[in-house]
This record gives structure tokens, C-alpha cells and sequence, in this order.
């Protein structure tokens, strides 16, 4: 009997582990809930999930994030950057200005590039085209980001990028050429 | 004779003019590698200065190296080697093809084939391993390349590699290639096969190479590089969208891979889906080539991407259009990159929709490459689209025609957008109708024959690098000086995509930087896109690595498109690559050796031949002045900026001649000319490249 019941719960671990990790490759955190009813989905029996947790924690390298009303979620960094995990958070806590403001900035100075604005209608920030021109009209008044400009490719591609890394000579250049440049010279 | 690896062991040489045919020993070409050190020491040793490429004294070496068909990744290219016909001087120069030529030349038991001479009528070569004919291609003439190739597979059977030119080499067109396996084309020596009557190579090679190490070790360096170290095409390490794998991700890079995006027209369609690294069999799936060349309209179009033998990148994106029916060509359709985008350049005036909503430049830039492929026309990378328009838009072409040539030809469907133009512009090209047809001489001969001035040359809008009529070519735009020291040194454009595929890689540029420092010496090696700063010693050994390793790749022969592997798409090796690779593979295959020093020292020899060669057949020691020399717009682009600002590629004449003054000195070369001084020529164990320049009163 004894036997069995670990053998059910090797399983389970193992049942769990695929979920979050499958979640997390398909760009998805899972919270406590979740977990849970999957275990229940799957007519396992009732067990300790945070048990469970420990010990799949170090084989999926599992990682929590907390979203601003205190729910945590799962992932894999395994499958998926803490980077990811954090874009996702911020979504969900719908702070979306800053965050296009902060990805701007950071991609700005590192980089350094500009940032093409259809960015945001895609995984994981998922915005809709109305949302984001929202934002984007947003941004172009709102004081805090008052180094953040605009500029576009010859192909009409609209470009953001802040002033403070970079000139607009710079992003129009970089604009340009990421657009049409890159592809002319293959 | 001692047991080879690696090599072949033989090369094969075929006399046209007197029919015969002989092999020889790899070994006395050993300290050149392979492919392109074959070429140039046989054009130095063989080829008097002086010869016209059309005359049946010129030679073309058709060359691979000891890793070509060993099964190392990406490794199945063909170097040719042969005097240039777009080049003024008609100086030495490389094409390259991949496909599975280079390969089943190994297995049929050749390191290269040098063909010379000139054949009485048309004929081409047959060779099943040691059988080796010259057969009569009567039938052939005339025909396209994928006829011909369809006609030579007839009699050799569907397991021959075959190489072939269009009518546009048989007529001396100089824009012309060699082309096998329908798609992978050499540009720019198609008409030295047509001179010498060659209209075709057949090779069925049921051989194999032996290989001096384990064959695990070599599984298990093919596994350690595919999980590891490489990217998507040109080594492109993050994907070109945000994805949760990935720390950074970048809208140009070629791993377009991701969810929702499909080989559409494989049956059942293939999704590329998202890739981390790490799974050896989805490599492939990572560059959709299509969607990439040919924008979203050609997804469910493509039926899968191809490629050379033994690449698990697969750049070549093959797509069934069954609306390209109507302009008479076939539906299938297999190229890349420039391929595609040559063609679009001659439609100046765009392409309008022609059978869906934004499909006219996906329809032009197939249907052009359809038809310059079956043809074999080269468009010096992109030149002749930029010439076309340049006499077009400046009234010359008016000029230099005819009234009744001019009125001949269709501009009305230029004007109109209409793709059917390319059939005609083609056509004049490659069967030589009319002063049209000069267009495709090339850059200076043109030039020279309208009597086009300096704003020809010099127009930002024409993109020519050198007076020795080639264009730009990952040059000032990426890597400032580096770029440009590269694009200096050939006597055609050059090909080396080493700094380019660094640069692009889609890293932020702190990593770029840091991986810079590892390998140059100097984070200053690297400047951050259109953000120059002035020449620095790091930058001269930047772009003497990138050749090195370039000309070391066309040696060996492995794609330069992908390799070297300086950085890598994997987070826990901090996106470290491992550029001591080469030599890894090159130890186990031969089974001597091998360091990346050494490598590279022999790199070096094959480069350092190159200029030997270049300065012989100029005849003159003034590199500096009459060679390495960069058009005027390249400085005087973007006049209301300074060169070392923000957001320009501009250039500065005083820091670029202390870029080549910098660049010499790290190549051993004569500081104020530019020539290899004899020291050099002898620590790389050119002396008897020394004595001949020595001779010619060649040598600084
Ligand atoms: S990357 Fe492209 S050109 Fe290079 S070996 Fe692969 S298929 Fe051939």
C-alpha cells in the first residue's frame, strides 16, 4: 500500500511538473488554483501541493512572482525568463505606461535601438490595437515620459525611443534602418 | 598512397583544348587548406598576368576543403576561383555556391577541379567518382539552367550534383553564374565556363570520406555546436519576436521561428512555433526564409525551406506559386536573400498587386529570380537594379539608345508596375540585344562606355564602394572602419559576413561589446551602430579576424553565412560562443593537430596570396592608392552631420587612411603602400610569392 501511494505521488510530481512547465513554455503563469484544480481535473488524489512543490522546485527551477494584490504565481525558468514572468505581471497589474515606458528606455540604452510600438500588440504584452493607440496618445502628453518620442521608418513603421539615450538623428537612423536597410543589405 | 583524411587526396585537372584529363596530389596545396587557397595558388602559379578571363589561357578552380562533406555542419560550399570579368583590371576574385556539389565532389574523390583551356564545341563533364568524361553538350547550348540541369540529370541520373550555366554565361555575359541544384548560384563567373564552352559538371561521387577521429566525437561536436552555440541564418541567436525562453529578442533577426507562424503550404502545414535552444532537431525550423525575403504574403506559399548538404539552418525558402504560371515559368520556386531582392531592385517604379492584396513585390522578386536563375544572370549584388535606375531616371539610357531601341522596350509596364517588364529586361541582358545589354558588363564598363561621370560613381544612391565597380556590401553600415577595411581589400565585393553576423546578431550591445574585448583585445574593437568613433588599433584587428576567418571558411569549406560561432543563443553560457571550433573539427577530421592559431596563420598565407596576387596582376606596389580605395559619398554622405555623430555611417577620409594604416601594419603589409613586404611573405612561407614580386620590382 505504502508503495503504491508513492508511486502515485512520483506521479503527480511528475504530472505537476509538466503542467507548469508546459504552461510556461506556452508563455503562461499558473497560480496556486490552478495547480490545484488540475490536480482534481486529473482525479488525483487530495495531497499536499505545496509538498509537491518543494520537491519539483530545483528539477524546474521553479520560480513565484507576485502580482500587486499579493497572488503568486508559477513558473519555469527552465522555460521561461524572469523577464518574461515580470512583462506578464505587469500586464495583469495593468501597468502598462510604465512598463512601454521602462522596455522603451531599456532598449534605448542598452541595445541601443528603437522600439517599433507594434511590439506591444504582442505575447506577452497583448495589447489591442485600440488599447495601445491609447497608450501611445497617453504617453505623448503625460509629463513622466517626456523623453519619449516617436519616429518612423520609410515603410510607415511607427518607432518610440527616449531622448535621453538617444538623439533623433539616432532612432531616425536606426528606424530606417532596421525597416528597410537590414533587408537591402542581406 | 598514404591513407588522406579529411582531403580527398586528388585534384582533378581537365584540359578543354586538348581533351586531356589528369589527377594530381592534394598534398602540395595542404598549407593552403583547401578551396579558395586552392584557387589562388593555382591563379598565381598558372595564370599569366595580362590574361583575358574569356581566353582559354585563364583557369577556374572549383575548390572544397578537408571538412567539406565530412559532416560538420553547414560545410558543403564550393569555392570558384577565376579572373573576374566586372573587375577593370579583370584581377582574381571568388564565387560560391552551396548546395551538394562540394560534397559529392569529395565523395567522387576530388579536393577540387581546375578545368583550362577552351573545348572546339560545347561539352560538358561527366564524372562518376574516377570515370571522367567530356561529353558534347550540343543540346544543351542554348538552354536554360534548369533545362540543361534537367537534361545532364537525363543521362547521369537523379543523384547527380549538377552544375550548369544559362544562356547569359554562354553569350559572355559578364554578369553571369554558375548555378547547381536549381538554385545555389556562384555570381560572376559564368562566363568564363561559357568562354571555355563548358555549359555543364555532372558528379556522382559514391565514395566517402575517411575521417581520422571517433565517429561519436564528431556526433558529439555536431550535438555540442547544434545545442549550444548556433543561431538561426547568419547566426542570428534571438528570435525576431519577444518569446518566454528568450532574454532579448530582436524584429530583424532571421529566427523568425515562432507560434503561428507556418511552412503554409506543406502538407499538413508545418508550425515553426517557438524553438529554444537546446533540441538538435528543430534547428531547422528556426529561419523562415520565406516570410523573411519575401514578406507575411509568401507563408502559405512556402512548402519548406532548403538548403546545403549537411546545414541544419536551411536558408533557402522553397515555395510553389501556381499564379507564376501566367507569366510562363515554373511555380517552384527555391532561392534567398539577394535572389529574391535583385529582381525587386529593377522594378524602380514598385510593383503593384498583381493576383492579392501586397502581393506585387512577393510576385516580382520570384518571378525575377525564376527568371536571372534560368537565364544565370548576377547582378553584381544588387548593382545592376541601382545602374538601371540611375540611366533610367537620368535620361542616359535616351542617350545612349537608339530612338528605336528605346521605344522597343516596355517601359510602360515599368511604369505601371507590372512584373512582366523583368521578362523583357532579362532578355535583352542575357541574349545581348542592343546597347541595353551592356548592362550587363558591369559597374565600370559601363561606366565607361556611356561616359556615366561622378555622380554615377560618387551618388550615395548607387551604393559603389569602389572604382573597381562593386558595391557595397556590409561595408561603413556595419562596423565602421572594420566594415570598411573589409570592403577595401577584394576585387569584388566582399563576402565576408564574419562582422556582420557579430553585429547583427540580435545581442544588446554590451554583450557585443564584452564578447569584442574576448576576442580583439578591447571592448573598442566594437562602436554601437551609427555611433562611430574614431580608428583604434582594436577595430584593424577586428576586421583582419573577420577576413582571416572568412578566407579560412572558404577554405575549408564551411558557410561564412553561419560560421564563425562568436556568440551564442544560450543564457547559461552568457551567450558565449566558440570560436576555437574550426579547429576542433579540423583536428578530428584529419586527425593532425590543429589550433585556432595555426588555422588562422594559414588563413593568413591564403590572404596574404590574395594581395600577392592582387599587386602581381595591378602591377603596381600603391595598394593604398589604386586599390583600397572608397567613393566619395561614403565621406561626404549626410552633409549636415560630422562623421563620429550620432545616427551617420559616415566616413572620414584622414581616420579611414589611418584605418588602413593600422590594418596593414596588423597584416605585416608595407605601411605606405599596402603591398606584403617580403618578411611577410616569408614568415608565411610565400617566399616563392616573394621572388616573383621581387622580380616584377613588386616588392616594398
Ligand atoms: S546557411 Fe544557407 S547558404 Fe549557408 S550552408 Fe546553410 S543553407 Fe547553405
Amino acid at each position: 500500500m505504502g508503495d503504491y501511494m508513492d508511486e502515485n505521488i512520483d506521479y503527480l510530481q511528475e504530472d505537476v511538473a509538466d503542467f507548469i512547465t508546459l504552461n510556461s513554455r506556452d508563455g503562461k503563469i499558473v497560480t496556486l488554483e490552478e495547480i490545484e484544480t488540475f490536480i482534481n481535473n486529473e482525479e488525483k488524489d487530495p495531497t499536499d501541493v505545496t509538498e509537491i512543490l518543494e520537491s519539483i522546485k530545483s528539477e524546474l527551477d521553479l520560480k513565484t512572482i507576485d502580482d500587486s494584490e499579493g497572488n503568486t504565481f508559477y513558473y519555469s525558468g527552465n522555460e521561461m525568463t524572469d523577464k518574461y514572468a515580470g512583462i506578464i505581471i505587469r500586464v495583469k497589474n495593468k501597468d502598462i505606461l510604465k512598463l512601454i515606458g521602462d522596455t522603451v528606455r531599456e532598449e534605448s540604452r542598452r541595445y541601443p535601438r528603437p522600439t517599433y510600438v507594434t511590439m506591444f500588440n504582442l505575447p506577452p504584452y497583448n495589447l489591442t490595437e485600440g488599447e495601445l493607440e491609447d497608450m501611445l496618445a497617453e504617453l505623448s502628453i503625460d509629463s513622466e515620459y517626456r523623453d519619449l518620442k516617436f519616429t518612423h521608418a520609410s515603410n510607415g513603421t511607427v518607432f518610440v525611443y527616449s531622448n535621453k539615450h538617444m538623439s533623433k538623428g539616432y532612432a531616425d537612423y536606426l528606424a530606417e534602418w532596421i525597416e528597410v536597410g537590414q533587408d537591402e543589405n542581406p | 598512397m598514404a591513407v588522406s583524411y579529411g582531403w580527398a587526396g586528388k585534384i582533378l585537372r581537365v584540359n578543354l583544348s586538348n581533351g586531356r584529363i589528369t589527377t594530381e596530389d592534394t598534398n602540395k596545396y595542404k598549407d593552403y587548406i583547401g578551396g579558395m587557397g586552392i584557387g589562388y595558388k593555382v591563379l598565381f602559379d598558372e595564370v599569366p598576368v595580362g590574361t583575358h578571363p574569356h581566353d582559354a589561357n585563364n583557369k577556374i578552380v572549383f575548390g572544397t576543403g578537408p571538412l567539406t562533406g565530412s559532416g560538420a555542419p553547414c560545410s558543403s560550399r564550393t569555392n570558384v576561383t577565376s579572373l573576374f570579368p566586372t573587375n577593370p583590371k579583370h584581377m582574381v576574385a571568388d564565387s560560391h555556391m552551396g548546395g551538394n556539389f562540394a560534397a559529392s565532389m569529395k565523395y567522387a574523390g576530388y579536393d577540387a577541379i581546375i578545368v583550362e583551356g577552351k573545348a572546339r564545341g560545347p561539352v560538358w563533364l561527366r564524372i562518376e567518382d574516377d570515370k571522367v568524361s567530356i561529353e558534347d553538350a550540343s543540346k544543351m547550348w542554348g538552354q536554360g539552367i534548369y533545362n540543361t540541369t534537367a537534361l545532364v540529370a537525363s543521362e547521369m541520373g537523379k543523384e547527380a550534383s549538377i552544375a550548369a550555366i544559362g544562356q547569359a554565361g554562354e553569350n559572355l555575359v559578364n554578369l553571369s553564374v554558375i548555378m547547381n541544384g536549381y538554385s545555389h548560384s556562384a555570381g560572376g563567373h559564368g562566363s568564363i565556363l561559357g568562354a571555355k564552352k563548358l555549359k555543364a559538371i555532372g558528379i556522382i561521387g559514391t565514395g566517402s570520406l575517411k575521417i581520422a577521429g571517433k565517429a561519436k566525437d564528431l556526433l558529439d561536436t555536431n550535438s555540442y555546436m547544434l545545442k549550444e552555440l548556433i543561431g538561426a541564418n547568419n547566426n542570428h541567436v534571438v528570435p525576431s519576436t519577444p518569446q518566454p525562453w528568450a532574454e532579448f529578442d530582436s524584429k530583424g533577426s532571421r529566427w523568425t521561428a515562432q507560434k503561428g507562424l507556418y511552412w503554409g503550404a506543406a502538407e499538413p502545414p508545418v508550425e515553426t512555433g517557438e524553438i529554444p535552444p537546446g533540441d538538435i532537431t528543430t534547428v531547422g525550423l528556426r529561419t523562415q526564409k520565406g516570410v523573411k525575403d519575401l514578406g507575411p504574403v509568401a507563408e502559405k506559399y512556402t512548402k519548406r525551406m532548403g538548403g546545403c548538404q549537411s546545414c541544419p539552418i536551411r536558408c533557402f525558402s522553397q515555395l510553389e506559386i501556381p499564379q507564376l504560371e501566367k507569366f510562363g515559368v515554373s511555380r517552384f520556386v527555391s532561392n534567398t536573400c539577394m535572389g529574391y531582392s535583385a529582381p525587386n531592385g529593377v522594378m524602380i517604379k514598385g510593383t503593384v498587386d498583381q493576383f492579392e492584396k501586397d502581393d506585387g513585390t512577393f510576385i516580382s522578386k520570384t518571378l525575377g529570380s525564376q527568371l536571372a536563375d534560368d537565364y544565370g544572370v548576377w547582378c553584381n549584388y544588387g548593382m545592376l537594379g541601382r545602374e538601371f535606375k540611375y540611366i533610367y531616371e537620368s535620361g542616359k539610357l535616351k542617350e545612349v539608345l537608339s530612338e528605336e531601341e528605346y521605344n522597343s522596350i516596355p517601359f510602360e509596364l515599368l511604369e505601371a508596375g507590372d512584373p512582366a517588364f523583368l521578362k523583357d529586361f532579362y532578355r535583352r541582358i542575357t541574349f545581348k540585344e542592343g546597347e541595353f545589354s551592356h548592362l550587363g558588363d558591369g559597374t565600370y564598363w559601363i561606366a565607361q562606355r556611356w561616359d556615366l561621370g561622378d555622380d554615377f560613381w560618387h551618388g550615395k544612391a548607387q551604393k559603389i564602394w569602389s572604382p573597381l565597380g562593386y558595391p557595397v556590401h556590409h561595408s561603413n553600415e556595419s562596423g565602421a572602419q572594420v566594415g570598411a577595411l573589409i570592403s577595401c581589400m577584394f576585387n569584388r565585393d566582399s563576402q565576408s559576413h564574419t562582422h556582420q553576423n557579430l553585429i547583427q546578431s540580435g545581442l544588446p550591445a554590451d554583450i557585443l561589446r564584452e564578447v569584442s574585448a574576448e576576442i580583439w583585445g578591447s571592448e573598442e574593437a566594437f562602436d554601437f551602430p551609427a555611433k562611430y568613433t574614431p580608428m583604434n588599433e582594436y577595430k584593424a584587428k577586428f576586421a583582419k579576424w573577420s577576413i582571416i576567418r572568412n578566407v579560412l571558411h572558404d577554405s575549408l569549406t564551411v558557410c561564412n553565412w553561419m560560421w564563425p560561432m562568436m556568440v551564442s543563443p544560450v543564457k547559461a553560457r552568457n551567450y558565449r560562443g566558440d570560436t576555437a571550433l574550426e579547429s576542433k573539427y579540423m583536428s578530428l577530421v584529419t586527425g593532425e593537430n590543429y589550433t585556432e592559431e595555426s588555422l588562422d596563420l594559414a588563413a593568413e598565407r591564403v590572404f596574404t596570396l590574395h594581395r600577392a596576387l592582387t599587386v602581381k596582376q595591378m602591377g603596381t606596389l600603391d595598394m593604398r592608392n589604386e586599390h583600397d580605395v572608397i567613393m566619395d559619398w561614403v565621406y561626404d554622405m549626410d552633409p549636415e552631420m560630422e562623421p563620429f555623430t550620432e545616427g551617420t555611417v559616415k566616413m572620414e577620409r584622414e581616420d579611414m587612411q589611418t584605418a588602413l594604416t593600422m590594418f596593414y601594419e596588423e597584416m605585416g603589409w608595407d605601411k605606405k603602400t599596402g603591398a606584403p613586404t617580403k618578411d611577410t611573405l616569408n614568415r608565411l612561407g610565400l617566399d616563392f610569392a616573394a621572388r616573383e614580386l621581387e622580380s616584377m620590382n613588386l616588392l616594398p
